[in-house]
């Protein structure tokens, strides 16, 4: 077996189904998990302390949770019709995963005036602080994926995802999900703990 | 499944590598934005010697100032201005001094320049790839790392000084810059820049790990990966799941600082206010902090405990004593390395019974560490060896990580702690177990494979020279400390004349600066060596130390791709030296069986007296192989 | 019917007002004692010199450049001086990289003496014998080793350049010898000697200082548990030591022993010995093992022993850069707390509404009886800094927000040490042990441990923390 000239990916090798970049990708997804990991159990420790304000989470993060949801339904069917070289729909899928991705954030941002609306703001009790830093973080990763699928869906339009041309498309909707179960995961944290 | 790269074009149907007609490489495409892993370990290796400069004078600065405390330096006060008003370092100063010191010699030098070195240089030669899973990503991780470096230089002239909480910079000290003038602009820029160096560890660390696992050439498996390529890639994983952490230590700490929150702040009345915040713990900083902070000094140690691994196997002319046991010992280190972080908090006054469990674990940590100490012993014994400087550093490593390791045995006993932390014992510590041995390591790794980098051999004399020196200089600077630790004398103190009981020491601390000075300016021999042997090197052969591991195989002019035609395929372990039977004294690893005679095609599992049953053998291996499948790293 | 008879008797009464009097005469002249000299030491020399800048600028000369109205507001308020816009103030505060300087609530009295001695050590100063190209104070105190410091230097670029002068000419020689086909040394042979002759000056050297330094390593510890703390040290160590000696010959001894001989010399190709692996691991795991038991045993005695009901409380509160010692009182209860009252006038945040605060006592110096236990309780108003007292074998991280404290008991009067030691300027001292700022190195608070008699009696000279309009003396102690 061959590898071939750096700048070309090499082919998947037969023991490891994955290919390198998404093998990447992977690893890079264990690294920010850490840092959620290391963020949340800052939560853990210091709600422990005692003096932990706690109350109820904005509404709008009902729908940052439906928004992530449904885009991730979305964004897979678009894989699947990539992969079936529909190109059309392809278009479609991912401008309703953008919309979706968008609606992400801006209801992020409104959940984040509802609690300033509320006063629980940055300032003040750890508890909120928290919060804001956690989903902000968050939020940030999110817009990156939505560059990221910006980008790929620039690229549809080039004629450059189709059937023979999955990976970027994949490795995108596995950064867009993976963000997808990270909100999951931190709003079920959130409930629990604030 | 297609592999093409959507963005690109290249289309490369062929394997054949030559030096491109594809693709002219101009100046900067060569040697700056160079995506060449090679290029890029040369890039990291000459930044982190440039830091390890800069770090050495900051210490040179405070030496002088603990080594002479009554006396004036004018020539100071014309470098330094303000910081040195009347000759004499000023107090804020010192402590911007140890700190800057601190953090470019574990970050910047240690990490980067340890492992963005070798890792870049070895894993894909001595794994028998063209180059690294993602090189852009790995030219961006140097150039980010280059940024990094750049900011953290800058802070060193801003008016209000560099960060001076120490390296560790715990808050409140370095969240209110009203604490320490170093905490204002200075810990600003130090965060910017840690941030950045976080993001440059991050994607290299993700390179080293997905062309380890994704990209070794046919008979390459990972039990006969060299130690290594198995040491950079269990650093590389400690990197990916404790430099995150590290940046939410940080992340929080910029919003305490700048945004107002709590997260480290509780009741503080400093500079004549009483601060409005409360609620927070800074506990939890040390807690987030540590838990990077204790894996990031087995991220400096371990690639220097591989390379010693290799250079010791290579100029014995032994297999290294006892591989599965270093692997083994490797994954034991990384993995406990994760939960000892509280040794580092004894004495802030958590809960006790935490202490007893990390102090339990930190000291079940000795044993990996134990057992690759006589690994190494057994290496040497009954071995052909040859001193090369590369050898030499490499033995001196095992002597200081012996030294320093067992002093880690008094510190990590919590009730002894009570007493030892903070002081010079730590110090001393530190500076042998990790410090020095890594910076040997460095050192011996540059000597080892400087043929590789430059095809051209270093000056052996000068090599020998300045081993033996910088050996004696780092043991009359460190050794004596431990006793000023045992007396109670703090780190971090500008001088000891306050108080009676550290005054004695002041002709201690005098030796200990000249040793430093003098140390320091042996290692002038080397950069000398180092510059001038690339011109006026003898040229090197292409395997100068007869040595088994792949990267000897490709050609000494660099070629981008490594290999001219086909990668080489592997046929056996990189450790068959001295095989009772063979030609030569070592078997490299692409040779194959079929080009041996019968005896030697099989891997020497026993050593060669022994005659242990086959089933014995079998079984033996057998346990081996189910670990590896276990974690993922062999196929079923 | 008899005339009522009054308690308080016009006798009585005037006899109780004069032993008030007398009494309370004793501790105010006694405080006014605490002199100028004392308060500087105690407060302003962590930051203060007299003849050169340290944290804050020198102080010599004080009086001439300020007049003592403003050195009485600066001195009581630095920081209300800065925020009222003097730009003299301003300016100092800029020059010295805006460190504050705490706010010191102290008399007139107390003030001008503190002027009063700088004047004296100014003057004290300049006719002082210039010292011989500085650094020959230490040397002198230390005997007549001492280099001064351009010895020194000069020393250590007679090295360098002799250093290099040897390699220049060595260079010369061996080219001669290699032109001519002549290899002068065996250099593998030469390196592999000097690892023997570095084991044997490296031992020489460590035995060398353990024999002149560990003299000067702390004295035999002043504390229960200290004791065993010590005894483990000392276990550790030698188990240790043997360790590092055993390996330290091995490592020196093998490159002699199979370093490569000539063309003919093989190596052992000798890749593993499960049973020697299995040895080599288990016998440190169980070395190991049973330290950490030992450790763990005397861990949790040290810090799950709760202080008793009559153990000596002692509030030790951190600043930069000082520290302060508050005690109970006659009611046994530190009062309440709050950081929000900190200010020029409450340095330690004391509320003055607490009942158990009335009686709390501000000590400059801690004095414990021997043999009882104590508690410390720690408290940090800005940063984190630590309580070290080593010759106690005591340390705790003080931290602001986080309430630590400590538990031990002296064993050795201040008395006892000094004869144990020979050296009659010895006292205990408290030393910040944890990066704090500028002047981190100079934080400290005297301790003595006297008998308890010494004990009581010093109690009772002990001024409140609050002060009282009248005198400035703590109640009278009754027994």
């Amino acid at each position: 077996m061959d590898a071939t000239l750096p700048g070309a990916t090499p082919p998947a090798r037969k023991k490891n189904k994955l290919h390198p970049k998404e093998f990447l990708l992977w690893a890079f997804m264990v690294s920010v998990f850490m840092i959620f990991a290391g963020l949340t159990s800052a939560v853990i420790v210091r709600r422990a302390d005692g003096n932990w304000l706690e109350y109820v989470l904005p509404s709008a993060f009902w729908w940052s949770t439906a928004f992530v949801l449904f885009s991730s339904i979305s964004l897979q069917w678009s894989v699947g019709k990539a992969r079936r070289d529909e190109l059309g729909q392809l278009k479609m899928g991912l401008a309703t995963t953008l919309l979706l991705g968008t609606l992400f954030l801006l209801s992020q941002w409104l959940a984040f005036k509802q609690m300033v609306g509320v006063g629980l703001y940055l300032v003040g009790n750890p508890s909120s602080s928290f919060l804001y830093v956690i989903t902000g973080l968050h939020g940030l990763h999110m817009l990156s994926a939505v560059v990221v699928l910006f980008v790929i869906f620039a690229q549809v339009f080039q004629y450059k995802v189709h059937s023979k041309n999955m990976l970027a498309i994949r490795l995108g909707t596995l950064y867009w999900h993976f963000l997808g179960v990270l909100w999951i995961y931190l709003y079920v944290f959130f409930q629990l703990v604030f | 499944m297609s592999h093409s790269n959507p963005s690109a074009s290249t289309a490369h149907g062929h394997d054949h590598g030559h030096d491109h007609g594809h693709h002219k490489e101009t100046f900067i495409t060569k040697y700056i934005f160079s995506q060449d892993h090679k290029m890029i370990g040369k890039q990291y290796l000459l930044t982190g010697m440039f830091m390890a400069v800069v770090a050495a004078l900051l210490s040179l600065l405070f030496r002088l100032q603990l080594g002479w405390p009554e006396d004036t330096f004018p020539w100071l006060e014309s470098i330094l201005g303000d910081w040195a008003k009347g000759g004499r370092l000023d107090p804020s100063f010192y402590l911007a001094l140890v700190t800057m010191h601190g953090t470019i010699m574990v970050f910047f030098v240690l990490t980067a320049g340890l492992s963005g070195t070798f890792s870049n240089l070895l894993i894909p030669l001595q794994i028998g790839a063209r180059d690294m899973a993602s090189p852009f990503l790995n030219m961006l991780s140097y150039w980010i790392f280059f940024l990094s470096t750049v900011i953290m230089l800058l802070s060193l002239f801003i008016e209000s000084g560099p960060a001076a909480a120490g390296w560790t910079i715990y808050p409140p000290l370095s969240a209110l810059p009203q604490a320490m003038p170093g905490s204002g602009l200075g810990m600003t820029l130090w965060l910017i820049s840690m941030t950045l160096f976080i993001a440059s560890s991050l994607m290299a660390a993700l390179n080293y790990i997905t062309t380890i696992l994704n990209l070794r050439t046919p008979g390459m498996t990972m039990t006969r990966m060299p130690l290594t390529v198995w040491s950079f890639f269990t650093t590389a994983i400690l990197g990916v799941l404790s430099f995150p952490v590290l940046l939410s230590a940080a992340v929080l700490l910029i919003f305490d600082r700048s945004f107002g929150t709590s997260f480290y702040l509780s009741e503080i009345f400093i500079a004549g206010e009483t601060l409005n915040r409360t609620g927070g713990s800074p506990i939890l900083f040390q807690h987030l902090f540590w838990f990077l902070g204790h894996p990031e000094v087995y991220i400096v140690l371990m690639p220097a405990l591989g390379i010693t691994s290799e250079v010791i196997a290579t100029n014995a002319r032994k297999p290294i004593f006892g591989y599965r046991a270093m692997v083994g010992s490797l994954l034991g280190i990384s993995f406990l390395s994760f939960i000892v972080w509280g040794h580092h908090m004894f004495v802030t006054g958590m809960n006790p019974f935490l202490g007893n469990v990390f102090m339990i674990l930190t000291l079940v940590i000795a044993v990996p560490s134990a057992v690759k100490t006589f690994n190494y012993l057994a290496t040497l014994w009954k071995g052909n060896i040859r001193f090369t400087p590369g050898m030499l550093f490499a033995i001196g490593l095992v002597s200081l990580f012996i030294s320093g390791g067992l002093t880690g045995i008094y510190l990590g006993n919590a009730a002894l702690d009570i007493n030892l932390h903070d002081t010079y014992f730590v110090v001393a510590h530190f500076h042998l177990v990790m410090g020095s041995a890594s910076l040997f390591g460095m050192l011996a790794g540059v000597y080892h494979w400087y043929p590789r980098m430059f095809g051209r051999m270093m000056n052996e004399k000068l090599g020998y020279l300045h081993f033996w020196l910088t050996f004696a200089a780092v043991y009359m600077v460190f050794f004596p400390m431990h006793f000023m630790g045992i007396d109670g004398v703090p780190r971090r103190y500008y001088n000891f004349t306050g108080f009676e009981y550290m005054a004695e020491w002041m002709d201690l601390n005098r030796f200990i600066s000249i040793s430093a000075i003098l140390g320091s300016a042996a290692q002038l021999l080397f950069i000398w060596n180092f510059f001038s042997s690339m011109r006026m090197g003898k040229k090197a052969p292409m395997n100068p130390w007869n040595s088994n591991t792949l990267e000897w195989t490709a050609p000494v002019e660099h070629l981008h791709g490594n290999w001219p035609g086909e990668i080489p395929h592997v046929h056996r372990w990189p450790y068959d030296y001295s095989r009772p039977g063979a030609v030569e004294d070592f078997i490299p690893q692409t040779v194959k069986d079929d080009d041996l005679p019968e005896e030697l095609r099989k891997p020497s599992v026993r050593p060669v007296p022994h005659h242990a049953s086959k089933e014995a053998v079998a079984s033996e291996n057998m346990l081996f192989s189910r670990l590896l499948q276990a974690l993922g790293l062999r196929k079923a | 019917m008899k005339p009522k008879r009054y308690f308080f008797s016009i006798n009585r009464s005037i006899g109780l007002l004069l032993i008030v009097l007398f009494v309370g005469f004793i501790p105010s002249a006694l405080n006014a004692q605490q002199s100028g000299q004392e308060l500087f030491a105690n407060n302003c020399a962590s930051c203060h010199k007299i003849d050169q800048p340290m944290v804050g600028p020198a102080l010599g000369g004080i009086d001439k450049r300020r007049d003592e109205a403003w050195l009485l507001k600066w001195i009581r308020n630095s920081a209300a001086v800065i925020a009222s816009g003097d730009q003299y103030a301003v300016d100092l505060y800029n020059q010295y990289n805006k460190t504050a300087m705490p706010a010191y609530d102290w008399s007139d009295e107390e003030i001008k003496s503190v002027l009063a001695y700088i004047k004296e050590e100014e003057k004290a100063l300049a006719n002082k014998p210039k010292a011989a190209d500085g650094g020959a104070g230490a040397a002198a105190a230390n005997g007549g080793g001492g280099t001064t410091r351009g010895e020194s230097a000069l020393m250590i670029l007679a090295l360098i350049v002799f250093g290099a002068l040897l390699l220049f000419a060595g260079r010369l020689l061996s080219a001669q010898y290699r032109l001519r086909g002549i290899r002068l040394f065996n250099w593998n042979t030469i390196n592999a000697g000097l690892f023997i002759v570095f084991l044997v000056v490296g031992m020489a050297l460590v035995a060398v200082q353990f024999a002149r330094l560990m003299r000067h390593t702390l004295p035999v510890a002043a504390s229960e548990h200290g004791v065993v703390l010590d005894q483990m040290l000392a276990i550790t160590f030698w188990i240790t030591f043997v360790v590092f000696v055993i390996t330290h010959i091995l490592l020196f001894v093998y490159p002699w022993i199979y370093r490569r001989k000539g063309s003919e010399s093989k190596a052992l190709h000798y890749a593993h010995n499960d049973r020697l692996e299995f040895a080599w691991t288990v016998v440190p795991a169980i070395v190991l093992t049973i330290l950490v038991l030992y450790g763990t045993k005397v861990w949790r005695e040290i810090t799950q022993s709760e202080p008793g009901k009559d153990a000596h409380e002692i509030e030790l509160f951190a600043y930069q850069f000082g520290w302060q010692a508050r005690l109970p009182g006659i009611d046994g209860v530190l009062g309440r707390h709050d950081y929000r009252l900190i200010g020029a006038t409450n340095s330690m945040g004391i509320d003055p509404e607490s009942k158990e605060g009335q009686d709390d006592l501000l000590v400059p110096e801690v004095y414990l009886p021997v043999g009882e236990p104590v508690v410390l309780r720690l408290r940090a108003r800005d940063v984190i800094h630590s309580a070290y007292l080593p010759h106690f074998r005591v340390q705790m991280n003080v931290v602001p927000g986080m309430p630590t404290q400590f538990v031990f008991t002296p064993t050795i009067t201040t008395e006892e040490m000094r004869e144990k030691i020979n050296n009659y300027n010895f006292s205990y001292v408290l030393a910040c042990n944890k990066i704090c700022g500028a002047a981190h190195f100079n934080m400290q608070m005297k301790f003595v441990v006297v008998t308890r008699k010494e004990y009581d009696q010093w109690l009772a000279k002990q001024r409140t923390y609050f002060k009282k309009p009248e005198t400035q003396t703590a109640s009278i102690l009754l027994p």
